[in-house]
C-alpha cells in the first residue's frame, strides 16, 4: 500500500459507505459489521475523497474553511488521518 | 467554525 502525501488522490475503500446518522446527528463511515463515528472535519475529509482532488487540494479548501487555523497544521493534521484511516483499509492513496 | 483534528471512534455496528 503506498503511503498518502501531498500529491495522493484518496479515495473510499470499496467496503466503506458514508453516512449522515440522523438519530445521533453525526457521520459515521461504516463498514463489514464495524464502523466509524467521525467528528465534523474528519467528515470533511472523508467526504472530499473522491479520487478527484489531491490532498493538498483537501488541504487548500479546508484551511481556507477553517480560517485562520494555519495550513500547514490542517495538512499534518489531514494527513495523520489519512495514514491512520489507510492502515485499516478505509482509504486508498490513489497511487496504486 | 473552529478546527479541530480529524478524529474517529470505532464502534461495533451490533
Amino acid at each position: 500500500m503506498s503511503a498518502i502525501t501531498a500529491e495522493s488522490r484518496p479515495t473510499l475503500a470499496a467496503k466503506a459507505r458514508l453516512r449522515w446518522d440522523r438519530q445521533t446527528s453525526r457521520y459515521l463511515l461504516l463498514y463489514p459489521e464495524r464502523g466509524l463515528v467521525l467528528n465534523p472535519t474528519a467528515a470533511d475529509v472523508v467526504q472530499l475523497c473522491t479520487g478527484e482532488h489531491t490532498v493538498g487540494a483537501i488541504v487548500d479548501r479546508l484551511a481556507a474553511k477553517y480560517a485562520p487555523q494555519p495550513r500547514e497544521d490542517v495538512q499534518r493534521e489531514i494527513l495523520a488521518f489519512l495514514g491512520r484511516m489507510a492502515e485499516r483499509g478505509l482509504i486508498r492513496s490513489g497511487d496504486e | 467554525m473552529t478546527w479541530e483534528a480529524p478524529q474517529f471512534v470505532e464502534v461495533r455496528m451490533d
